[in-house]
């Protein structure tokens, strides 16, 4: 049920997987493919989040995958 | 001018036949790969993060369904990431003849809701009642520890 709620807040069942995944793995740095194979859903839609996602700063990039 | 013309030609097609090895990944673009992470300066993280993880990150009605299309399952708990408590692990199931490869399908679909991986473990019946009876660590942990029951025909 609370997760339906997030679903429709949030307006997006990939959104609200991709901001837990982060919250859970917070210190960890991760590439597309295994973002989307994490959170079981397509590389275009995963691509399109974490670009609305770094726009306000909920992520950064770099291009290492460790700290 | 003729010989700059086909230099400039050359070169535009060599720059193509590149593009198009990369598009078939013959060979790698170099150094391109980007990682994204969580960046603590986000304005809101402490009171989002509240939010999101606070609350059961998974309906326990609708795992115990679908743990028990599994296979047949005699004892199913929860704790861990479930519940939001620290144990040993986050989801025990004992049962014979349990399903594996439904189980890997349900185990990702949960991780991916979750958000994080799960440290599980599976038993059959005779196995479950020997490490309780020998007081295994393991299984002593589970049971006393904090722990949610999704479906128990053993009688525990």
């Amino acid at each position: 049920m609370t997760n339906q709620i997030f679903e429709e807040l949030f307006g997006s069942k990939a959104r609200v997987k991709i901001l837990k995944f982060f919250f859970r793995n917070e210190a960890g740095y991760f590439d597309l493919p295994s973002i989307a194979q994490r959170v079981q859903e397509r590389k275009t839609i995963v691509k399109k989040e974490l670009v609305r996602l770094l726009k306000i700063g909920f992520i950064q990039k770099r291009n290492k995958p460790l700290k | 001018m003729v010989k700059k013309i086909r230099k400039s030609k050359r070169k535009s097609k060599i720059k193509k036949r590149i593009k198009r090895r990369i598009k078939k990944k013959f060979i790698s673009s170099g150094g391109g790969k980007v990682y994204y992470g969580f960046d603590p300066k986000f304005e809101f993280s402490g009171e989002l993060k509240n939010l999101m993880l606070t609350p059961p990150p998974a309906s326990l009605g609708r795992m115990e369904k679908r743990i028990a299309g599994l296979g047949r399952v005699k004892l199913a708990l929860v704790s861990g990431v479930f519940l939001n408590k620290e144990n040993v692990a986050d989801l025990l199931i004992v049962g014979d003849d349990v399903d594996r490869r439904k189980f890997k399908t349900f185990l990702k679909s949960l991780e991916a809701e979750i958000g994080t991986q799960i440290i599980y473990a599976i038993m059959d019946r005779e196995e479950f009642s020997y490490r309780r009876a020998m007081f295994d660590r393991f299984v002593r942990l589970m049971l006393e520890g904090p722990h949610e029951i999704l479906i128990d025909r053993i009688g525990l």
